[in-house]
């Protein structure tokens, strides 16, 4: 194969492989400008195929061949022309008649080259002249520019001119020249429309005829692109729940997002233009510091801090801001602020839970010490209680052993028990019998006693009364008297006999103690008169007392008889009632034969007689036991006193109030009383 | 005179007052019977006395028996009657009330029986006579 003719060929190659690549780049962008440049491509490839095609020998048609080869330049040098045209008259604008006009001459030049009004020397003239303006538009164009892409331009130009000319010159004189330099610039002006294309892609902003061959729409994208994040921006500013914040390096805020509103408690327009002061004043101090300091440093950290708004609320605050500077030097700051109130408030509850947990963890750990210390303890005295329990076992045997004789020893004493019981029972029964029958008893012996006595007593008197006889009447005195004595003791042994029965009861009534002592004082008159003992009673008439009256009448009687009878004649009784609290304490005194501490250990003894050596038919030696059984019955005391023989001797004896002192004395229904 | 009807079954108590009553023949005169069949058999005879001393205790018919017999008739019902006794823990004193119009205990003296006898009839009399009086100032 001929050199010429592979120099051809890939000469084809290489402008259909730049086409094609061109072609690409067209449909990226739809540049009609691109359209239009791989257009001229194509007559070019075709005529540079014929010249391979001849290299190699193969035989053209003259005629199909020169045309070809004249028209394989016009549509290249057209599109390169409109494209120059274009780059000078419409920067900016690039009218739509462009692309037509080159589709116009693009078909009329084939037309005319076809028809053959085109000649070669037509062509000529008109290539060259089309080069001269060409280039000259590019020295326009590179000193405007003065950009790399039209230093290529032109040197791609020149190289076109250069192929023209030294091609012509070997269609002319084929023995004087070689296909070889027309080849070299060809390939040399494809080069540098490759080299410009390239710059045209490695530059940020294609400029001049480079412009022509970056891609329109990457710009257009990217535009778009950066118009449409500006606007997703500004959705998200104005959407998003933090408020956003521009400030100026002098504090001035630039710019607030809308929610501001719902963060601040302030309207951005109240903001804008302002170096408000909105911190709270306890949080003011550090938040400035820690600006100053942040800013001088550049770095964006999270401050968080509590302001106060309009209404005069407090809210906590997060403050993230971004520095942004220029040249070292501070432009802007962008902050976001976020109100986290409530994050705060679920931190400090949080916070509180955190500390008592801690504090219930400790307090858990105590226990749980202590309850490791107890499980060991208890674990000991688990082993005790094991070896108690074995001692116990043998116990228990032992004690239900125990048991069963206690059983049996307990069935014994119950049954004892019951026994006793009912033979204590049958004793009551049996001493209630007999203290019946005891009273019965001394019952009837006073019956037998006193009925025999009764004609002794009525008939005696008469008798004496009728004897005549003085020593018969002597006789009959001594009689008289002996009857009487028994006929005192026989009363007094059943009165004693009847106080002491337990089937005895008082009659109690209200009356004035007084009256009755009175009463009896009357009884005695004479025999006082007769011995001229003199009584001086010392009586409180308002006290009244509940008590049997014969009962108390005859204690009074008793008493006031016996100072009779141990006063000598002239001696002196006093009688007095005392009341102390809710008593009364009758006292009656005699300056008589006194009383030995013997006689007062005994006196109130039953059968005791102060003088047993005297024969006293007189004294039965009951008065005073009966008159002390009286007065214990009714819940009193009574005792003697006395400084010794000879000097007096003094008895008292109590008894309880009365608790109607309002009360009149009753009077006892009998008509009389017994003496 | 005022007739004094004695119910005792011991003759003695009834000679005794019998003896000491009718010391002074001109007051008393005194009638003696030994059970209540006797003293219920004087007394339908008409022999109605000014007053009756009964005893409490006797065999077959007590004295508390006869009482109530004399209690039921109406012509015996306002004779006095005074009980003689020796048994003071038997008479009813304690019960409040007293079911005759005295008693007297045994032993006793003429003098206090006198007395009594007395005191009675003569505040029965007093009553008939207030009574008389009233009808009197009734009268035109």
């Amino acid at each position: 194969m001929d050199f010429i003719a592979a120099g051809w060929m890939s000469l084809v190659s290489f402008i259909l492989l730049f086409g094609f690549a061109v072609l690409y780049l067209y449909r990226k962008d739809h540049d009609t400008h691109k359209l239009m440049f791989a257009l001229g491509m194509l007559p070019s490839a075709l005529t540079f195929s014929i010249y391979t095609l001849e290299a190699l020998g193969f035989f053209m048609p003259n005629i199909l061949s020169d045309r070809l080869t004249l028209w394989g330049s016009i549509p290249l040098i057209i599109c390169i022309f409109f494209i120059l045209f274009n780059q000078i008259f419409f920067k900016k604008k690039e009218p739509t008649f462009i692309f037509k006009g080159f589709l116009f001459f693009f078909i009329i030049s084939f037309i005319l080259i076809a028809s053959g009004i085109f000649t070669y020397t037509i062509f000529q003239i008109s290539t060259q002249m089309a080069a001269i303006l060409i280039i000259t538009f590019s020295f326009v164009l590179l000193i405007r520019d003065r950009n790399l892409s039209g230093i290529f331009f032109i040197f791609a130009m020149i190289c076109f001119a250069l192929g023209g000319i030294t091609l012509t010159e070997f269609v002319e004189h084929p023995s004087n020249g070689t296909l070889f330099n027309p080849l070299l610039c060809y390939f040399m002006s494809y080069i540098f429309l490759v080299l410009i294309v390239i710059t045209s892609f490695t530059q940020e902003k294609a400029k001049g005829v480079g412009a022509y061959f970056s891609l329109k729409n990457k710009i257009q994208t990217v535009e778009k692109a950066l118009q449409e994040s500006q606007k997703n921006y500004q959705l998200i500013v104005e959407n998003s729940r933090d408020a956003i914040m521009l400030t100026k390096p002098d504090g001035i805020i630039s710019y607030l997002s809308p929610s501001c509103e719902s963060v601040l408690g302030y309207k951005p327009e109240e903001l804008i233009g302002q170096r408000p002061n909105i911190v709270h004043p306890d949080d003011s101090d550090f938040v400035q510091k820690f600006f100053s300091q942040a800013l001088q440093g550049g770095s964006s950290p999270n401050l968080q801090y509590r302001i106060q708004t309009k209404k005069g609320e407090t809210k906590w605050i997060s403050h993230v801001f971004t520095p942004f500077k220029k040249d070292n030097r501070l432009e802007l700051i962008v902050s976001t602020l976020r109100d986290i109130t409530e994050i705060k408030l679920v931190e400090k509850e949080l916070f509180e839970k955190v500390v008592t947990l801690e504090e219930s963890e400790r307090a858990t750990l105590n226990i749980m010490d202590d309850f490791q210390d107890a499980i060991g303890s208890l674990l000991q005295a688990q082993e005790e209680i094991r070896k108690k329990n074995k001692d116990l076992q043998t116990n228990t045997e032992q004690l239900a052993m125990f048991n069963q004789e206690l059983n049996v020893a307990r069935e014994q004493l119950y049954l004892l028990n019951k026994d006793l019981e009912q033979k204590v029972q049958d004793r009551t029964s049996e001493i209630e019998k007999l203290l019946k029958q005891k009273d019965e008893f001394i019952g009837q012996l006073g019956h037998d006693l006193k009925t025999p006595l009764t004609p002794l007593n009525t008939l005696l008197p008469i008798i004496i009364n009728r004897e005549q006889d003085p020593k018969l009447v002597e006789l009959l005195e001594v009689t008289i008297k002996n009857v009487s004595y028994i006929k005192n003791l026989v009363k007094k042994t059943l009165q004693l006999a009847q106080l002491n029965s337990p089937n005895d009861i008082l009659v109690t009534i209200d009356f004035t103690l007084s009256a009755e002592i009175k009463k009896a004082l009357e009884n005695m008159h004479s025999t006082l008169e007769e011995t001229g003992i003199i009584v001086e009673s010392n009586l409180d008439d308002s006290i009244i007392v509940k008590a049997d009256r014969l009962q108390i009448t005859e204690v009074i009687d008793n008493l006031l008889s016996n100072a009779m009878k141990y006063t000598p004649p002239g001696g002196k009784i006093t009688i007095s009632t005392v009341q102390e609290q809710d008593s009364v304490i009758t006292t009656i005194q005699d300056t008589g034969i006194g009383l030995s501490l013997e006689q007062l250990e005994h006196l109130f003894e039953e059968f005791y007689k102060a003088d047993r050596a005297r024969h006293d038919l007189q004294s039965t030696g009951l008065g005073l036991s009966i008159c002390k059984r009286i007065v214990e019955k009714h819940g009193g005391k009574i005792w003697a006193e006395s400084p010794g023989l000879g000097k007096g001797s003094t008895f008292h004896f109590t008894m309880k109030i009365s608790d109607n002192k309002l009360n009149k004395p009753q009077q006892d229904f009998l008509l009389h009383n017994e003496m | 005179m005022k007739t004094i009807l004695v119910i005792d079954d011991n003759s003695d108590v009834i000679i005794s007052l019998k003896s000491g009553l009718e010391d002074e023949p001109e007051k008393y005169r005194v009638i003696g019977a030994q059970n209540g069949h006797q003293c219920l058999e004087i007394l339908k005879n008409n022999q109605l006395p000014d007053m009756i001393l009964l005893d409490i205790m006797m065999p077959k018919m007590s004295g508390w028996e006869v009482f109530d017999k004399l209690k039921e008739n109406i012509t015996w019902r306002n004779i006095p009657v005074v009980f003689l006794t020796a048994r003071t823990d038997q008479i009813a004193r304690k019960a409040g009330k007293f079911l005759g119009d005295d008693y007297i205990e045994k032993p006793f003296e003429i003098s206090d029986i006198k007395s009594r006898i007395e005191k009675i009839l003569t505040s029965k009399h007093h009553g008939k006579e207030v009574h008389n009086n009233n009808e009197k100032n009734y009268s035109p």
